[in-house]
Parts: structure tokens; sequence; C-alpha cells
């Protein structure tokens, strides 16, 4: 599936209420510059707070960047209408957050926002893909386990049939059998469908188990870009190194 | 005190332009209250807040003094000022009620509402639950006091009726047209202001404006 978003000199700063009361303007991101194109999956590493998650949200367009572009297909941002682009764009969240209600209202949320049908066939495609096919899609979402639960929200996403897969932490929250099992649908959905990944993690055997490429954001700022092997491998910078020997 | 005298002064003036005005005074005053109640402060809320109070009150008044009452002429402030007194009251507590559950559940939400947002939904689509929870938690005072009128608690206007010589099944009569006048009246004020007001909690990106929910 053929897409390409650039990020150019992106910044991102938020006001923050001090414990004195006044209002503190923080830095989250600065001087981001990142290209994503072809059908890979993308991992954005860091420790925690660096701010992956800021990244991410503004390129579903929940956030807007404080200076710089985001283009998508060569469009910037600001001319696409947001409904527009978070069609295309999807994104899974950190926890589920899934509607009240049945898997099958969930998963057809997005279909029915713009009143497209989808086929009994395409619902039973999309829950088979996800390994949903064997529980009932009348079933009440807080009824399921998390890692059920996440792949209701990876469904209800590619229902949408988006071009780019956002996911925010998206094994967070599941043992490290489920968080594998998660991970590894994401790899077999990428290679199925074509749809570029972009996932956000502070873990680097999530990031080693499924990713084509990755950056590694410090402190707001992307250190290192590279490809999966050649950054565990041979990492180029300093701040890799220690990232990877778990001193940062 | 005071009031009491104001209010003669009003009478006695006999004029529906006056009237209106003083009504006019009393929704502002308690659009006023209602923001003043809210934790967070935020511009153009006082607006919506006392339009909407006004809106139901009005309509409600409205009908009751034109199609029930049938007072001649329309504007005569005895049944004219106390009538919206009691309608603006009520819709003062609602409007503030609805704005304080729509910011709470809407920071208690945030996650649900941002994922309906980026699934392509529409900010009043992803609203639309927080909006009806909202709408329901600002109703309940007048729909409870509906469920129990003259079993449980006799309101202030048939009670007053009842001690001034009127037989009870017709203060009842009027009593329950009150209350169903109330109740269009909160239902109005919620309505207007739910509607208007959520658009405050979203940019013009269609993004929550966390200036505003945090």
């Amino acid at each position: 599936m053929e897409m390409k978003i650039e990020i150019k000199n992106l910044w991102k700063n938020k006001t923050v209420r001090s414990e004195d009361g006044t209002d503190v303007e923080l830095t989250i991101l600065s001087d981001i510059n990142l290209e994503l194109n072809g059908s890979c999956i993308q991992i954005v590493l860091g420790p925690s707070g660096s701010g992956k998650t800021t990244l991410l949200r503004m390129l579903n367009k929940l956030e807007s960047p404080t200076r710089g572009k985001i283009y998508y297909n060569g469009i910037n941002y600001d001319s696409i209408p947001p409904r527009e682009l978070r069609k295309d764009i999807g994104m899974v969240f950190q926890s589920s957050a899934l509607f009240p209600g049945t898997i099958f209202e969930n998963v057809l949320f997005g279909p029915r926002l713009r009143t497209r049908k989808v086929s009994d066939l395409n619902i039973s495609r999309i829950l088979k893909m996800v390994n949903l096919s064997d529980i009932s899609i009348f079933r009440e979402v807080d009824k399921l386990s998390q890692g059920q639960q996440q792949r209701v929200s990876l469904a209800r996403a590619l229902a949408n049939e988006p071009k780019v897969l956002l996911l925010d932490e998206p094994t967070s929250a599941l043992d490290p059998s489920a968080a594998n099992k998660l991970l590894d649908l994401f790899r077999k959905i990428n290679d199925q469908t074509g749809i570029n990944i972009v996932m956000v993690t502070h873990i680097m055997d999530h990031a080693k188990r499924i990713g084509d490429r990755i950056c590694l954001l410090v402190d707001g700022k992307i250190v290192e870009k590279n490809s999966i092997d050649s950054f565990f491998d041979n990492p180029g910078t300093e701040v890799a190194k220690k990232f990877i020997r778990g001193e940062l | 005190m005071i009031i009491g005298y104001v209010l003669k002064y009003i009478f006695n003036l006999n004029k529906w332009y006056f009237i209106l005005l003083m009504i006019f005074i009393m929704a502002l005053i308690a659009g006023h209250n209602a923001v003043k109640r809210q934790k967070v402060k935020i511009a153009g809320l006082f607006p919506i807040v006392s339009l909407s109070i006004f809106l139901g009150a009005g309509i409600a008044v409205a009908a009751l003094i034109i199609l029930i009452l049938r007072a001649s002429p329309w504007y005569e402030p005895q049944y004219l000022i106390p009538v919206s007194g009691m309608m603006l009251g009520n819709a003062m507590n609602a409007a503030a009620l609805a704005i304080d559950r729509l910011i709470g559940e809407t920071k208690n939400r945030r996650l649900e509402i941002e994922a309906a947002l980026s699934l392509g939904a529409s900010p009043f689509c992803a609203i639309r639950p927080i909006l009806s929870e909202a709408a329901r938690a600002a109703m309940m005072p007048t729909i409870n006091a509906m469920m129990v009128v003259g079993i449980v608690q006799l309101p202030g206007m048939m009670t007053g009726q009842i001690i001034g010589g009127v037989a009870p099944e017709q203060s009842v009569r009027y009593q329950i047209i009150i209350m169903y006048m109330l109740a269009t009246s909160v239902t109005i004020s919620c309505i207007t202001i739910l509607y208007l007001f959520y658009r405050k909690l979203f940019t013009k990106e269609e993004q929550l404006d966390f200036e505003i929910i945090q």
C-alpha cells in the first residue's frame, strides 16, 4: 500500500501547571525529522516520557504541532480534513479504549460513520485476522480478557481499511505471552495486507521481534534512525548504545 | 425586602418591556450563578448559559401564560414574574449540573472520545454518549420531583394555594401543569446548553481542548 508520511522540523511545546500554580512551557518534541514510507513496521523506541505518544497523536491529528509540518502523500496535514485523515491513518491506543457494547458494535463503529455497509463476510474476515473468530460477535466487550479487548480494538481500527496503523504501546497492559501473540499478529497483518504500521514502545524485545525500521527518541529528540538489525548490532550513537545497555 | 419594593414598582408600571427586561435580568443573574459554580473557568460560557436558561424558561412560560392561564394582558406581572422565577430557578440548577457533568465525564472518558475521533467520528458523534449522560444527570432532580409530587412533597405553590383557600383538587391541577412546564423549561435549557457548549471542548482541528479539560 503506497503511502508516505514526512515529518519536517516538528516541535511540540505543552503548557503545564507547576506546583506553585504558575504555567510552565515544556518542550516535548524538538526538531523531529522523519520519513515513513514503504510497507513496513516502523518502531519508535524510547524511554518513558521521551515524547513517543505525543508524536503518534500528532500523526493521527489528535494534537497539533507547535512548529513544523507533517505531509501525508505530499499534502500538508493542515489542509487535510481531520476525519478524512483519521480514516486513512488509524490508531490503537495503549489501553483498548473500547466503547460500551458488543464486539460487533465496536468493529462496525468506523464503517457506520460513513454509512458504509460491511458485509458479514468482511467482519468475519477481520475477526479471523485478529484471531477472534471463535468468540461470538455479540459478546459484551467488558467480558473479554485484556488481550482480547486489545484485539477488538485492532479489529475496530482495521474495519476502517486504513493505509497506516498507529500503535501506541498496544502491549503494555498484557502479560508476555499475550503480548507476543499480539506482536506476531501485527507482523501478520503487515505481511498480509501491506498496511504500514508505526508502533511506539519502550520495550526493546518488542521492537526486535517485529520491527523493520526504528528511530530512537530520547528527551524529545530523535537520536538515531536505522534498520532494526543495524540499530541493535551496530548502534551509531553513544546514546543508542546506552539505551541498548539499559543505562538510560 | 428590597425585591418586594422592586416588584411592587414593576407591577405598578405594568409595561410589557419593563417586565421582559426584568425577566431578562433574572436570566442573566441565573446564568452568572450557574457559571460561578463551575470549577473550570471557560471563556464564553456565560452568554451560552444565560441564553439557554432564558430560552428554556421563556418557551415554558409563554406556553403557560398564553395557552393555559390565558392571562390578559399576556404580560400581567402578577403571573408572569413569579412563574418566570420558578422556571428560571430550575433551569439554572439544571444548566449548572449539565455543564459540571459534561466536563467531568469528558475528563473521565477522554480515551473513549479520542478513540471515536481517531476512527473518523465528528466531535458530536464522539461525545454524544456523554451529552446524553449529562442531560440525564441534569434533568434527574426535576424528574424525581415529578414522580413524588403530592405524595412525598407538597410544592410551595400548591401549599400556598391550599392555605389561601383554593380547593385542593384545583391546586393540584395547577401544580401538575407547573411541573410539566418546569420539565419543559429544564429540558430545553439542557439541550440548548449542551448543544452549544460541547463545541467549546474541541479545537477547530476536532481535537479535545486540553486547556479546558485538564
